[in-house]
């Protein structure tokens, strides 16, 4: 098969080429394309944006198995704090904000895992609301992933973050779709507003969405600033940087074409330092982490690393528990209450996590908190044990990077912080 | 004349926050051992809550400008205002200071001082880490005298007369009044009701209170009625200094305390503590913490 990639990249009025925060990259030789759009709300969004494009590009997720995703996550992470430091001689309100919130971005993606003459096999992964969109000629409508319908723009998208502590595997879920593809099909990878404007019809102006797909997809390079320009003057469009990956699967050559590639597994060099991690992990017995580099379990299948079911479940379980003590501990460290929120939710998991070595420094945490971290659970009849409290809200000060809520929680930072300097 | 309170604070429309300390004498009593700040002098809480929410106002509003730099979004013209026996007026410290309004940008370039703090944060595996942290201070804690409050209102009213003139399209003034006791200068409920009848195309002024205690009782935060505070002269008063929360308000306030809160509750926390006085201020200044990219459509 090959494959013909038109990249469309336009920028909102307040941004020029060089501050538009939204990414995108391809290589069609290893079937791998992606399209990154950075929260504005953050600072450095468009390094980071630009950064998991690239490590895409190079380690490509394959899965979107939630300890899978970590792994992805985490190394994305890793490298882009080793690559991107924050500046000393930043002010300090830039700074703080770096440091608080780090930088966030949605990231969608296109990963072809079979390539025949005619037909072809692809993974679509996606995180927030950057979408992928694909016209089969013969079929009456589009396909749209992961958003289905304009409405649902309207919410803050999901977007990675670049701070370990804030992402949870849970809640920042990657969407996939596989998804068979034949010669004359065509994919755009597009951010939110030319997502959005397809799945409207353009704003009601064409008949339906496959039209204003067509539209999209025969501009060019050169079309595109004037396209985007005139969706805005007719209010077709929000004024948001606009980036399209239009790819246009073929059988026979044309002047454009290149050979599409496919990527069924990560480089052996990826595999072999997932090995290491792992192996180590297992030699140290810390659950979290032999969850976390298992990950789905391919690589290390291929490895040739045989782990039983019952191992990665019950890591998994352990990794699980710690991640949510970890959630709510992060939100009430400086509550007053911190003592009475997180003793009935350790007891619920006091049994997993009491005796494992990777939470070991989450109980000198707690018990230099005053929680109390022995199980009371066996020792108490069935009615008397304390149940975990709801969560205190929906995690939107870690998970929704629109709204930087002032969380109520964090009333007593500064007091902390006081008393500290005494 | 429609009181929507819909406009958003922006660049083009800021909104205006004038916070009222109360400075008096009895501010120097710390607050009771079972309460948020327990033990700390209430002054020098609420000077921290103060420091720290402007910090927060201001990294909130902190983007990256078209040329790469970076800037304070002037959504907001705040004014603090100290009340004590022998001054009331504005009490921003260092370059700042004998200054009403300032923007959110003058803030961020002009604190008295930026202290070196640090802040302790959880590492993937639970392990405790301190970070170092700027930590800018506008305001020093004071606490001296007696309780001129209705003076204080009354230059919030002038301050408030003056700027819904110039800016009749924004979000109205709102007020913020942080007190632990009565007023020692005539009754207070007259002028802030002055300073509630200054508007502009958006709604009334809006003035909410924070009563803060030392008593170890539970606050009474946004009663929908006299009912619901102690059976308290004071209470009462206060209850009538304080504005309805609007409704277009009221679903971020519930957001905020994670509970319900009746149409018709007012803007005042009774028996409060330091986590009262933030919540109030987290809560007045809403609109200025709203998505950037939503509500900036004016740029």
């Amino acid at each position: 098969m090959l494959v013909q990639v038109t990249r469309l990249h336009y920028w909102k009025s307040e941004h020029d080429e060089e501050t538009c925060e939204d990414a995108y990259g391809e290589n069609a030789v290893d079937g791998l394309f992606a399209v990154a759009d950075g929260a504005g709300t953050t600072l450095f969004a468009q390094a980071w944006a630009t950064f998991l494009v690239k490590h895409f590009l190079r380690v490509p997720l394959m899965s979107n198995d939630p300890f899978e995703v970590e792994w992805w996550v985490r190394l994305t992470q890793e490298q882009f704090k080793h690559e991107f430091p924050l500046h000393k001689d930043l002010a300090w309100n830039a700074q703080q904000k770096a440091q608080d919130q780090g930088s966030h971005s949605t990231l969608a993606t296109l990963l072809v895992s079979m390539s025949g003459t005619t037909s072809a096999e692809a993974n679509l992964l996606a995180f927030g609301d950057s979408c992928i969109i694909v016209n089969k000629p013969t079929a009456e409508r589009l396909v749209l992933f992961p958003v289905q319908q304009p409405d649902d723009f309207e919410q803050p998208p999901i977007c990675i973050p670049s701070k370990p502590g804030l992402f949870n595997r849970y809640f920042h879920q990657c969407h996939l779709l596989s998804i068979d593809l034949a010669a004359s099909d065509v994919v755009v990878i597009a951010s939110d507003a030319v997502s959005r404007w397809i799945m409207s019809a353009g704003a009601g102006r064409h008949n339906d969405q496959k039209s204003a797909f067509q539209e999209v997809s025969v501009q060019t390079a050169h079309s595109w600033p004037l396209f985007i320009q005139g969706c805005r003057v007719r209010k077709e469009m929000i004024d948001d940087d606009s980036t399209a990956l239009v790819i246009t699967l073929l059988s026979d050559a044309s002047p454009d074409s290149m050979p599409l590639g496919s990527t069924t597994e990560h480089s052996e060099q990826v595999r072999e330092k997932r090995k290491n991690d792992f192996m180590q992990a297992l030699a140290d017995n810390n659950k979290e982490r032999v969850a976390i580099y298992f990950g789905d379990g391919r690589d290390l299948d291929l490895e040739g690393i045989q782990v039983s079911h019952e191992q990665i479940r019950q890591a998994r379980r352990v990794a699980d528990a710690q991640q949510d003590v970890l959630t709510v501990l992060r939100r009430v460290l400086n509550s007053p209450h911190v003592v009475a929120i997180m003793t009935p939710l350790w007891q619920k998991y006091a049994d997993l996590l009491n005796d494992e070595f990777c939470a070991e420094n989450l109980r000198r945490t707690l018990a230099g908190l005053g929680v109390p971290l022995t199980s009371i659970a066996s020792s108490l009849p069935q009615e008397q044990v304390v149940d975990v409290p709801p969560p205190l809200d929906t995690g939107a000060d870690m998970l929704d990077t629109r709204v930087f809520t002032i969380g109520v929680e964090d009333v007593l930072g500064f007091v902390h912080e006081e008393r500290g300097e005494q | 004349m429609a009181m929507s309170y819909t406009r958003a604070w922006s660049a083009s429309r800021p909104g205006c926050l004038i916070l009222l300390l109360d400075r008096s004498k009895s501010m120097s009593d710390p607050f009771g051992v079972a309460q948020a700040g327990a033990g700390r002098r209430k002054c020098d809480m609420v000077a921290t809550v103060l420091n720290g929410f402007l910090n927060e106002l201001i990294v909130t509003n902190t983007v990256v400008q078209k040329d790469g730099s970076i800037t304070v979004r002037p959504r907001a013209d705040v004014a603090v205002l100290g009340y004590e026996g022998a001054y009331v007026g504005p009490i921003l410290e260092g370059a700042l200071a004998g200054k009403t309004f300032v923007t959110l940008s003058e803030l961020q370039m002009y604190p008295m001082a930026i202290e070196q703090r640090s802040r302790i944060e959880i590492d993937e595996t639970g392990m405790q880490f301190e970070i170092p942290v700027q930590f800018p201070v506008w305001v020093k804690p004071w606490a001296e005298g007696g309780t001129p409050m209705c003076d204080a209102f009354l230059q919030a009213h002038e301050l408030a007369l003056h700027w819904t003139a110039s800016h009749p399209d924004n979000y109205p003034p709102v007020i913020i009044n942080v007190t632990d006791g009565m007023a020692n200068d005539g009754d207070p409920a007259e002028v802030a009701r002055m300073f509630s009848d200054n508007s502009t195309n958006d709604g009334q002024a809006l003035s909410f209170n924070v009563h803060i205690t030392d008593i170890n009782s539970a606050p009474v935060a946004y009663p929908a009625s006299e009912y619901e505070l102690p059976n308290d002269k004071y209470a009462k008063k206060l209850f009538a200094m304080s504005s309805l929360i609007p409704e277009t308000s009221r679903s971020q306030l519930q957001s905020l305390l994670a509970r319900s809160v009746l149409p018709g509750a007012r803007g005042l926390i009774f028996n409060g503590d330091a986590a009262s006085v933030r919540m109030m201020f987290v809560f007045a200044s809403v609109p200025a913490t709203k998505p950037l990219d939503m509500f900036e459509l004016d740029r």
